[in-house]
């Protein structure tokens, strides 16, 4: 009854409005991007690896655009872990895994080693990194995960969420 | 700030000469506007805030808040259906 009739002065714009509910900016964290963007740093190592051409100038050409690209997905990788170490893991969580501080530290080590330079067992390492981190992430969420061999080149082993419905 | 307050309540703040830790705000943010959020290291001219979700937004990102900028302190709520 109160309700109602509060509810019927607010709908005439008699009673101002406050945000109670955290959802500045959206409360939306997943690890996913961060995966993709490893990944990605992976297969850009390859194709700059493998990439073959008679034409020294497209070869150089396409070795470049690799180059530029793994940049910035790895920059993507240290910013999209950046964002959920920094905003979503709050004091109890990070109690709950203190292993979660030395793992970013790693993360942000691994993707400037991927940057500098070309060796895929850094971008695999890259990848591994931040499968843990999906892993505690989902944890921290009560979600199990799996790992299941990405649908697409390089076709490595990715943290997945195992969502109910 | 669930689960301290509902969504859809009505709330009512009360103006307070000073505030106390713990105590939930009415703040009229800079860059959020009008929200609603726990006090922490409050002093005679400034607090800091904290949510009460896993999601919420951080004290450093909701920064210091100038004692002005706080309209008062939670004293009741109606939630929906009262």
């Amino acid at each position: 009854m109160i309700y109602s009739i509060l509810n019927y002065l607010d709908g005439k714009g008699l009673i101002g409005h406050g945000s109670a509910h955290c959802d500045i900016p959206c409360g939306i964290y997943d690890p996913g991007p961060a995966l993709i963007a490893a990944v990605s740093v992976v297969r850009l190592m390859d194709i700059a690896h493998d990439g073959a051409s008679d034409d020294p100038v497209a070869l150089a050409n396409l070795r470049a655009r690799c180059t530029l690209r793994k940049e910035e997905e790895a920059e993507k990788v240290k910013q999209e872990i950046r964002v959920i170490w920094g905003d979503y893991f709050k004091a109890p969580l990070l109690e709950a895994h203190p292993k979660v501080h030395g793992l970013v530290h790693a993360i942000m080590q691994k993707a400037s080693a991927c940057k500098q330079d070309v060796h895929r067992e850094d971008g695999l390492a890259l990848v591994e990194l931040v499968n843990e981190f999906a892993e505690i992430f989902w944890t921290t969420k009560s979600i199990e995960t799996v790992r299941k061999t990405c649908p697409y080149p390089p076709q490595l082993k990715l943290v997945y969420p195992v969502l109910a419905d | 700030m669930r689960p301290l307050v509902k969504p859809g309540a009505f709330a009512v703040f009360k103006r307070q000469s000073t505030y106390a830790d713990g105590d939930v705000v009415l703040v009229d943010h800079p860059r959020f506007g009008k929200i609603i959020k726990r006090a922490i290291d409050v002093t005679s001219k400034s607090l800091w805030l904290e949510g009460a979700h896993p999601d919420s937004l951080s004290r450093e990102t909701m920064g210091p808040i100038e004692r002005r900028r706080v309209k008062g302190k939670l004293v009741y709520q109606i939630k929906r259906g009262v």
